[in-house]
């Protein structure tokens, strides 16, 4: 595939070229549904890129808290404050329009989306990220309806009080589960952090506590420095039983606290925290953008279904392997998309986009671990040119340097996301 | 509270200041290599240091020092790994456009 850089030259031709008059100047209307990482980004970065267009968001929640630190604010280490967005405020600010409700449904072919209230909105080019949904009936006895007595808050919203409150109220000595769920999930490292989080809560209180993962993987992301970093920490108190052990939760009775092992184990637990596995929200799903998987596919360049045309999926609910679901992958893809939704109303093709990824865990308040890529299309496929994570063995020194940075990652990835 | 980090390591911190017309005109070249700095440096309190204000070139020779450092386990060095001589320019000449240095 020849892109338009290539065809330009090399490096002193690169220098000069600004967006093309026709891509500022587009004027068609855009709307997006949901206003989390990947929504908003998009919104604010076609307000900066083409200033003409008449945009819009739809997105029930006017306040909501973000995964970034989340389970630093479960534990204490942090305030809920500091994870809260407020899309509404920062699109306002911009002259976006902000639809305060869900999208109902999408024609994906005559480009038109039915809102909560009735109203039906059409558009040149529609955005859809609405995030995640969960698969509760792959643990038998779980449901969405039982699923707050086990909380994930997967979703942080309703379930994140009520699992402070749990994890709060456990007594000397209890033990702790934490279901893992099968790839792929939204934010690939996040069970362990909150395994390590749970720890620091018992350690900081003088108390014993006894966390398992049990883990529908035989793997996960930075699993040696993880490993190594428990053993330093909060030695002797997190257990990871993987798949191949028989780790893997199969049912659960919500009441007793006793879930079911694959290998055929029973624990009982005070808490108990099950993820369940997840597949795109409903809402892209029911407007048939998804595949068998439960995931939408889409071009590498603009994030554009290949399913409908002048559709795109963004963030969590799309199939960007090997981009993680993250919340740094969703606000890199949102911008990439309004950057390729510019060009194509100019018809133009739009330029390959650089796309980042990292992510920090956070293990105690000076320790923290990161994971960071680069990815960008080939040859209508979205490759990774680099990656790497964080030594399994080093000094304190840099795991503190590493959670000074976590700290204004996490600042500014929610300014750039909701401004 | 930052730790001092060590200097190879980071871009100088600088002023903050309004984004300079031509980034906001959409005149910069190349924004689809510089999008995704702003997630990390930017405007928030806490926020990782600022990218600087610096004609290209010096830019360019700060990014390549970054990518070729020796191993050391934060970020940097890792996301800059997979580009090539003449995308790091490019990316340089749109840091440098959209934080209003010299070309
Ligand atoms: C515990 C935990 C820790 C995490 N830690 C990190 C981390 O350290 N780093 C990181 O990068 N990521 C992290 N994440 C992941 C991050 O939160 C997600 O990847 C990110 O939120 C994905 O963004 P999104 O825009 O795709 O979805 P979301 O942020 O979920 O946004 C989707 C939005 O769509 C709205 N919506 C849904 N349906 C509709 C509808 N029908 N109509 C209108 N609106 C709708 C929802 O209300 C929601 O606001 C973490 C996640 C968790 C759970």
């Amino acid at each position: 595939m020849t892109t338009r850089r290539q065809l330009l030259g090399g490096f002193a031709a690169l220098a000069t070229v600004a967006l093309p008059a026709a891509v500022r100047a587009a004027s068609a209307r855009v709307v997006i549904v949901g206003g989390g990482f990947a929504g908003a980004s998009c919104a604010l970065a076609l307000r900066r890129i083409a200033p003409a267009l008449e945009l819009a968001v739809v997105e029930p929640r006017g306040t909501f808290l973000t995964g970034p630190f989340s389970n630093a604010a479960l534990a204490g280490l942090i305030g809920p404050e500091r994870i809260r967005a407020r899309p509404g405020d920062g699109l306002r600010r911009h002259g976006i329009r902000w639809f305060a409700q869900a999208a109902v449904a999408l024609d994906p072919v005559a480009r038109e989306l039915r809102l909560a209230d009735g109203r039906r909105l059409r558009a040149e080019r529609i955005v859809v990220a609405p995030g995640i949904d969960f698969v509760y009936e792959a643990i038998d006895g779980l449901s969405a309806a039982n699923s707050d007595a086990v909380p994930h808050a997967w979703r942080i919203d309703g379930q994140f009080a009520r699992l402070r409150a749990q994890l709060d109220a456990l007594p000397d000595g209890a033990t702790v589960l934490i279901a893992a769920p099968p790839n792929p999930y939204r934010c690939p490292p996040g069970p362990y952090e909150r395994a390590s989080l749970f720890a620091w809560h018992a350690q900081r209180r003088g108390l014993r506590r006894r966390i398992v993962i049990a883990d529908a993987k035989d793997d996960f992301s930075k699993r040696a420095a993880f490993m190594a970093s428990w053993n330093a920490l909060y030695p002797g108190m997190i257990e990871w039983w993987p798949r191949a052990q028989g780790g893997a939760v199969v049912a659960v009775d919500v009441a007793a606290r006793r879930v079911h092992l694959a290998g055929g184990e029973t624990v009982h637990a005070a808490l108990l925290s099950l993820i369940p596995p997840q597949r795109a929200a409903a809402f892209a799903r029911d407007a048939d953008l998804a595949d068998a998987s439960g995931w939408c596919p889409v071009e590498p360049l603009g994030f554009e279904s290949t399913r409908h045309p002048g559709i795109h999926v963004l963030g969590d609910a799309c199939i960007a392997a090997p981009m993680p679901k993250s919340a740094f992958a969703a606000n890199n893809q949102g911008k990439a998309c309004a950057l390729a939704i510019a060009h194509r109303l100019a018809g133009e093709t739009p330029p390959a986009a650089l796309l980042l990824n990292t992510c920090y865990s956070l293990l105690a308040p000076d320790y923290a671990l990161s994971i960071s890529g680069s990815y960008r299309a080939v040859g209508g496929r979205l490759n990774e040119l680099s990656s790497g994570l964080s030594p399994a063995h080093a000094d304190p020194a840099l795991r503190e340097l590493e959670a000074r940075h976590a700290e204004g990652w996490q600042a500014q990835l929610l300014r750039d996301s909701f401004g | 509270m930052l730790l001092r980090l060590p200097a190879a390591l980071l871009f100088g911190s600088c002023a903050l200041a309004p984004l300079p017309a031509a980034a906001a005109s959409g005149a910069c070249p190349n924004p689809e290599l510089s999008l995704g700095c702003g997630s990390c440096h930017g405007a928030a309190p806490d926020a990782l240091p600022a990218l600087p204000r610096a004609p290209a070139p010096a830019l360019y020779a700060r990014l390549a020092r970054l990518r070729d450092a020796p191993y050391t386990g934060t970020v940097m060095p890792r996301l800059l790994a997979g580009l090539d001589d003449q995308t790091l320019q490019a990316l340089a000449a749109a840091i440098a456009c959209e934080r209003g240095g010299a070309p």
